[in-house]
Protein backbone atom coordinates (compact mmCIF):
# COMPACT_ATOMS: atom_id res chain seq x y z
CA UNK A 1 0.00 0.00 0.00
CA UNK A 2 1.43 3.34 -1.14
CA UNK A 3 1.31 6.00 2.03
CA UNK A 4 1.41 9.06 0.77
CA UNK A 5 4.62 10.95 3.05
CA UNK A 6 6.53 7.13 3.34
CA UNK A 7 8.71 5.33 1.32
CA UNK A 8 9.35 1.40 1.97
CA UNK A 9 12.39 -0.57 1.50
CA UNK A 10 12.71 -4.31 2.82
CA UNK A 11 15.14 -5.63 4.70
CA UNK A 12 15.11 -8.96 2.45
CA UNK A 13 15.18 -9.73 -1.57
CA UNK A 14 12.34 -9.40 -3.68
CA UNK A 15 10.45 -6.75 -1.45
CA UNK A 16 9.70 -9.11 1.42
CA UNK A 17 11.54 -9.16 4.97
CA UNK A 18 10.81 -7.11 7.88
CA UNK A 19 9.76 -3.51 6.09
CA UNK A 20 11.80 -0.11 6.73
CA UNK A 21 9.58 3.04 6.65
CA UNK A 22 11.35 5.97 5.56
CA UNK A 23 9.77 9.81 5.84
CA UNK A 24 10.03 12.52 3.53
CA UNK A 25 11.56 13.87 6.22
CA UNK A 26 12.10 12.56 9.63
CA UNK A 27 9.96 13.12 12.66
CA UNK A 28 13.04 13.20 14.95
CA UNK A 29 16.27 13.72 13.48
CA UNK A 30 19.54 13.33 14.90
CA UNK A 31 22.65 16.03 15.60
CA UNK A 32 25.03 15.47 13.80
CA UNK A 33 23.73 14.03 11.02
CA UNK A 34 22.27 14.89 7.01
CA UNK A 35 19.06 14.66 5.48
CA UNK A 36 17.87 15.06 2.34
CA UNK A 37 14.23 15.01 1.41
CA UNK A 38 12.86 11.10 0.59
CA UNK A 39 11.39 11.82 -3.12
CA UNK A 40 8.01 10.92 -3.49
CA UNK A 41 6.52 9.40 -7.33
CA UNK A 42 4.36 11.90 -9.21
CA UNK A 43 3.73 12.54 -12.87
CA UNK A 44 6.70 12.15 -15.13
CA UNK A 45 7.45 13.86 -18.22
CA UNK A 46 7.67 12.27 -21.64
CA UNK A 47 10.75 10.72 -22.32
CA UNK A 48 12.08 13.20 -25.19
CA UNK A 49 11.25 16.32 -22.52
CA UNK A 50 12.98 14.23 -20.17
CA UNK A 51 16.30 13.92 -22.27
CA UNK A 52 15.89 17.56 -22.85
CA UNK A 53 15.83 18.81 -19.33
CA UNK A 54 18.26 16.11 -18.07
CA UNK A 55 15.58 14.41 -15.80
CA UNK A 56 12.08 12.50 -16.31
CA UNK A 57 10.83 14.14 -12.99
CA UNK A 58 9.76 17.51 -12.41
CA UNK A 59 10.16 18.62 -9.32
CA UNK A 60 14.16 17.63 -9.70
CA UNK A 61 15.02 20.36 -12.49
CA UNK A 62 16.56 23.03 -10.60
CA UNK B 1 30.51 -6.64 -16.09
CA UNK B 2 29.77 -3.80 -18.31
CA UNK B 3 28.48 -3.52 -21.92
CA UNK B 4 28.68 -1.10 -24.21
CA UNK B 5 25.31 0.86 -26.13
CA UNK B 6 26.76 2.16 -29.01
CA UNK B 7 25.16 5.90 -28.46
CA UNK B 8 26.29 8.43 -26.32
CA UNK B 9 23.39 9.16 -23.57
CA UNK B 10 22.45 12.26 -24.91
CA UNK B 11 22.80 13.56 -28.77
CA UNK B 12 26.21 15.55 -29.21
CA UNK B 13 27.08 17.37 -33.03
CA UNK B 14 29.34 20.42 -32.35
CA UNK B 15 29.47 22.01 -35.69
CA UNK B 16 32.16 24.75 -34.85
CA UNK B 17 35.94 24.12 -33.45
CA UNK B 18 36.66 26.05 -30.26
CA UNK B 19 39.96 24.22 -28.81
CA UNK B 20 39.76 27.09 -25.75
CA UNK B 21 36.53 25.14 -25.03
CA UNK B 22 37.83 22.29 -25.35
CA UNK B 23 40.53 22.79 -22.87
CA UNK B 24 37.98 24.07 -20.58
CA UNK B 25 35.59 21.36 -20.67
CA UNK B 26 38.68 19.01 -20.31
CA UNK B 27 38.28 19.44 -16.40
CA UNK B 28 35.41 17.27 -16.35
CA UNK B 29 37.65 14.34 -18.02
CA UNK B 30 40.42 13.98 -15.68
CA UNK B 31 40.03 16.92 -13.35
CA UNK B 32 38.91 16.86 -9.74
CA UNK B 33 35.50 16.97 -10.06
CA UNK B 34 35.28 15.64 -13.24
CA UNK B 35 33.45 12.24 -14.67
CA UNK B 36 36.47 10.04 -13.89
CA UNK B 37 36.78 10.53 -10.41
CA UNK B 38 33.48 10.59 -10.27
CA UNK B 39 33.44 7.07 -11.47
CA UNK B 40 36.51 5.79 -9.68
CA UNK B 41 34.85 6.94 -6.87
CA UNK B 42 31.49 5.56 -7.05
CA UNK B 43 32.87 1.91 -8.56
CA UNK B 44 35.47 1.64 -5.72
CA UNK B 45 33.04 2.35 -2.98
CA UNK B 46 30.26 0.01 -3.65
CA UNK B 47 32.46 -3.04 -2.32
CA UNK B 48 32.08 -1.84 1.25
CA UNK B 49 28.47 -0.51 1.00
CA UNK B 50 25.92 -2.84 3.56
CA UNK B 51 22.93 -2.59 1.63
CA UNK B 52 21.35 -3.68 -1.23
CA UNK B 53 19.90 -0.21 -2.19
CA UNK B 54 23.36 1.41 -1.47
CA UNK B 55 25.07 -0.92 -3.54
CA UNK B 56 22.73 -0.82 -6.40
CA UNK B 57 22.88 2.91 -6.09
CA UNK B 58 26.93 3.30 -6.24
CA UNK B 59 27.14 0.85 -8.68
CA UNK B 60 24.48 2.37 -11.10
CA UNK B 61 25.75 6.20 -10.41
CA UNK B 62 29.19 4.97 -11.52
CA UNK B 63 28.08 3.60 -14.42
CA UNK B 64 26.02 6.79 -15.56
CA UNK B 65 29.26 8.78 -14.86
CA UNK B 66 31.14 6.33 -17.19
CA UNK B 67 28.88 7.30 -19.77
CA UNK B 68 29.11 10.99 -18.91
CA UNK B 69 32.91 10.92 -18.89
CA UNK B 70 32.60 9.87 -22.74
CA UNK B 71 30.20 12.59 -23.47
CA UNK B 72 32.84 14.61 -22.50
CA UNK B 73 35.30 13.10 -24.29
CA UNK B 74 33.48 13.19 -27.11
CA UNK B 75 32.65 17.08 -26.36
CA UNK B 76 36.49 17.55 -26.43
CA UNK B 77 37.52 15.70 -29.36
CA UNK B 78 35.06 16.98 -31.61
CA UNK B 79 36.10 20.84 -30.39
CA UNK B 80 39.65 20.00 -31.28
CA UNK B 81 39.32 17.76 -34.29
CA UNK B 82 41.01 19.17 -37.26
CA UNK B 83 42.43 22.42 -35.94
CA UNK B 84 45.02 23.50 -38.06
CA UNK B 85 47.93 23.34 -35.48
CA UNK B 86 49.20 27.19 -36.02
CA UNK B 87 45.11 27.80 -35.12
CA UNK B 88 45.75 26.42 -31.51
CA UNK B 89 48.99 28.11 -31.27
CA UNK B 90 47.51 31.98 -32.01
CA UNK B 91 45.21 30.37 -29.61
CA UNK B 92 47.49 29.81 -26.74
CA UNK B 93 46.31 26.56 -26.56
CA UNK B 94 49.34 24.68 -27.67
CA UNK B 95 51.38 23.74 -24.55
CA UNK B 96 48.73 20.41 -23.97
CA UNK B 97 49.05 19.74 -28.18
CA UNK B 98 52.80 19.52 -27.94
CA UNK B 99 52.32 16.65 -26.06
CA UNK B 100 49.19 15.36 -27.04
CA UNK B 101 48.21 15.95 -29.99
CA UNK B 102 44.41 16.99 -30.35
CA UNK B 103 43.84 13.75 -28.55
CA UNK B 104 41.98 13.17 -25.66
CA UNK B 105 43.82 12.76 -22.27
CA UNK B 106 42.99 12.74 -18.61
CA UNK B 107 44.14 15.51 -17.65
CA UNK B 108 42.78 18.66 -16.06
CA UNK B 109 42.59 22.52 -17.64
CA UNK B 110 45.78 23.39 -16.44
CA UNK B 111 47.71 19.98 -18.12
CA UNK B 112 47.49 18.38 -14.70
CA UNK B 113 47.57 15.06 -15.00
CA UNK B 114 44.43 12.66 -13.11
CA UNK B 115 45.24 11.18 -10.13
CA UNK B 116 42.89 8.94 -7.34
CA UNK B 117 43.99 11.83 -4.80
CA UNK B 118 40.64 13.48 -5.81
CA UNK B 119 38.58 10.45 -4.98
CA UNK B 120 38.31 9.07 -1.41
CA UNK B 121 36.93 5.54 -0.45
CA UNK B 122 36.67 4.42 3.44
CA UNK B 123 34.58 1.22 4.73
CA UNK B 124 32.45 4.15 6.36
CA UNK B 125 29.26 4.29 4.15
CA UNK B 126 28.35 7.43 6.30
CA UNK B 127 31.38 8.83 5.26
CA UNK B 128 31.29 7.47 1.81
CA UNK B 129 27.70 8.79 0.92
CA UNK B 130 28.63 13.13 2.77
CA UNK B 131 31.83 12.68 0.36
CA UNK B 132 29.75 11.76 -2.80
CA UNK B 133 27.16 14.61 -1.93
CA UNK B 134 29.50 17.01 -2.05
CA UNK B 135 31.60 15.48 -5.16
CA UNK B 136 28.37 16.09 -6.93
CA UNK B 137 27.60 19.46 -5.81
CA UNK B 138 31.08 20.36 -7.01
CA UNK B 139 30.25 19.05 -10.18
CA UNK B 140 27.25 21.19 -10.70
CA UNK B 141 29.01 23.90 -9.66
CA UNK B 142 31.99 23.27 -12.19
CA UNK B 143 29.40 23.01 -14.80
CA UNK B 144 27.74 26.61 -13.68
CA UNK B 145 31.30 27.78 -14.47
CA UNK B 146 31.11 25.85 -17.99
CA UNK B 147 27.78 27.02 -19.21
CA UNK B 148 28.69 30.77 -17.78
CA UNK B 149 31.78 30.64 -20.57
CA UNK B 150 30.13 29.03 -23.54
CA UNK B 151 28.48 30.50 -26.23
CA UNK B 152 27.70 27.38 -29.11
CA UNK B 153 24.06 26.47 -27.88
CA UNK B 154 25.87 22.32 -29.20
CA UNK B 155 27.97 22.83 -26.82
CA UNK B 156 25.47 24.11 -23.34
CA UNK B 157 22.87 22.05 -24.53
CA UNK B 158 24.84 19.26 -23.22
CA UNK B 159 26.25 20.96 -20.76
CA UNK B 160 22.91 21.56 -18.91
CA UNK B 161 21.76 17.92 -19.70
CA UNK B 162 25.04 16.77 -17.35
CA UNK B 163 24.65 19.75 -14.19
CA UNK B 164 20.80 18.42 -14.30
CA UNK B 165 22.54 14.58 -14.20
CA UNK B 166 24.21 16.20 -10.88
CA UNK B 167 21.07 17.33 -9.11
CA UNK B 168 19.51 13.99 -9.70
CA UNK B 169 22.79 11.99 -8.54
CA UNK B 170 22.37 14.42 -4.87
CA UNK B 171 19.18 13.49 -4.44
CA UNK B 172 19.64 9.46 -5.22
CA UNK B 173 22.51 9.92 -2.77
CA UNK B 174 20.71 11.42 -0.20
CA UNK B 175 18.12 8.77 -0.06
CA UNK B 176 20.83 6.34 0.26
CA UNK B 177 22.19 8.12 3.29
CA UNK B 178 18.76 8.03 4.67
CA UNK B 179 17.96 3.98 4.29
CA UNK B 180 21.78 3.51 5.41
CA UNK B 181 21.76 5.56 8.72
CA UNK B 182 17.93 4.29 9.28
CA UNK B 183 18.92 0.64 8.44
CA UNK B 184 21.93 1.05 11.06
CA UNK B 185 19.81 2.62 13.43
CA UNK B 186 18.27 -0.98 13.79
CA UNK B 187 21.41 -2.97 14.18
CA UNK B 188 24.72 -2.24 15.08
CA UNK B 189 27.40 -2.06 12.32
CA UNK B 190 31.17 -2.79 12.81
CA UNK C 1 17.77 15.90 -39.34
CA UNK C 2 17.99 12.50 -41.39
CA UNK C 3 15.84 9.59 -40.00
CA UNK C 4 18.63 7.58 -38.84
CA UNK C 5 19.43 10.18 -36.27
CA UNK C 6 15.57 11.01 -35.57
CA UNK C 7 15.38 7.07 -34.43
CA UNK C 8 18.60 6.76 -32.60
CA UNK C 9 17.49 10.36 -30.73
CA UNK C 10 14.31 8.76 -29.86
CA UNK C 11 16.02 5.76 -28.64
CA UNK C 12 17.91 7.83 -26.57
CA UNK C 13 14.97 9.57 -25.02
CA UNK C 14 13.75 6.30 -23.74
CA UNK C 15 16.76 4.97 -22.98
CA UNK C 16 17.58 7.74 -20.31
CA UNK C 17 13.68 7.76 -19.14
CA UNK C 18 14.41 3.97 -18.22
CA UNK C 19 18.00 5.11 -16.81
CA UNK C 20 16.53 8.05 -14.73
CA UNK C 21 13.61 5.50 -13.23
CA UNK C 22 15.88 2.68 -12.48
CA UNK C 23 18.37 5.23 -9.94
CA UNK C 24 14.35 5.98 -8.55
CA UNK C 25 13.52 2.69 -8.27
CA UNK C 26 16.90 1.60 -6.44
CA UNK C 27 15.85 3.86 -3.46
CA UNK C 28 12.33 3.23 -4.16
CA UNK C 29 12.04 -0.78 -4.87
CA UNK C 30 8.39 -1.33 -4.12
CA UNK C 31 6.95 1.80 -5.87
CA UNK C 32 4.45 0.25 -7.99
CA UNK C 33 3.70 3.43 -10.10
CA UNK C 34 7.35 3.79 -11.12
CA UNK C 35 7.64 0.33 -11.90
CA UNK C 36 4.71 0.67 -14.29
CA UNK C 37 6.08 3.76 -16.06
CA UNK C 38 9.33 1.48 -16.42
CA UNK C 39 7.71 -1.09 -17.89
CA UNK C 40 6.18 1.19 -20.38
CA UNK C 41 9.44 3.08 -21.27
CA UNK C 42 11.53 -0.52 -22.06
CA UNK C 43 8.49 -1.56 -24.33
CA UNK C 44 8.96 1.80 -26.48
CA UNK C 45 12.57 1.59 -26.03
CA UNK C 46 13.15 -2.27 -27.19
CA UNK C 47 10.44 -1.43 -30.40
CA UNK C 48 12.22 1.33 -31.46
CA UNK C 49 15.55 -0.82 -30.82
CA UNK C 50 14.75 -3.32 -32.85
CA UNK C 51 13.70 -1.43 -35.77
CA UNK C 52 16.59 0.66 -35.83
CA UNK C 53 18.92 -2.56 -35.78
CA UNK C 54 17.48 -4.04 -38.79
CA UNK C 55 17.95 -1.13 -40.96
CA UNK C 56 21.32 0.74 -39.20
CA UNK C 57 23.12 -1.76 -38.05
CA UNK C 58 24.07 -2.70 -34.53
CA UNK C 59 23.74 -0.74 -31.32
CA UNK C 60 25.35 -3.88 -28.76
CA UNK C 61 27.50 -6.71 -30.35
CA UNK C 62 25.12 -8.70 -29.17
CA UNK C 63 23.37 -8.41 -32.86
CA UNK C 64 23.83 -10.80 -35.72
CA UNK C 65 21.77 -10.85 -38.30
CA UNK C 66 24.28 -12.30 -40.54
CA UNK C 67 27.20 -14.50 -41.01
CA UNK C 68 29.10 -13.08 -43.62
CA UNK C 69 30.02 -9.76 -42.37
CA UNK C 70 31.18 -8.28 -38.66
CA UNK C 71 28.92 -5.13 -38.51
CA UNK C 72 29.52 -4.35 -35.14
CA UNK C 73 32.87 -2.22 -36.17
CA UNK C 74 31.10 0.05 -38.78
CA UNK C 75 31.18 3.57 -38.63
CA UNK C 76 30.17 6.17 -37.59
CA UNK C 77 31.20 5.70 -33.72
CA UNK C 78 29.22 7.62 -30.85
CA UNK C 79 32.05 10.90 -31.04
CA UNK C 80 32.43 10.61 -34.66
CA UNK C 81 30.16 14.32 -35.71
CA UNK C 82 27.27 13.69 -37.93
CA UNK C 83 28.70 14.65 -41.69
CA UNK C 84 26.75 17.73 -42.82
Amino acid sequence: MDNLNIATVYTGNNCTGEPIMIPVMPVRPELARAYVPYQLYNKIFSAQEGLKKGTVFPELVK
Amino acid sequence: MWFYDKKTQYPINIKKPDPRMAIAILTQYGGPNGELAASLRYLSQRFSMPTKEAKATLNDIGTEELAHLEMIGTMVHQLMDKVPPKELEKLHVDTNYVIHGRSVYPSDSNGVPFTAAYIESMEDPIANLNEDLAAEEKARATYDYLINIADDPDVIDPLRFLREREVVHYQRFGETLRIVQETMGKKKYY
Amino acid sequence: MDEQTTLLEQIMAYDFALYDLQLFLNTHPSDTNALRDYKMALEQSENLRRQYQSKYGPLTARYLPNTTCWQWINDPWPWNNKEV
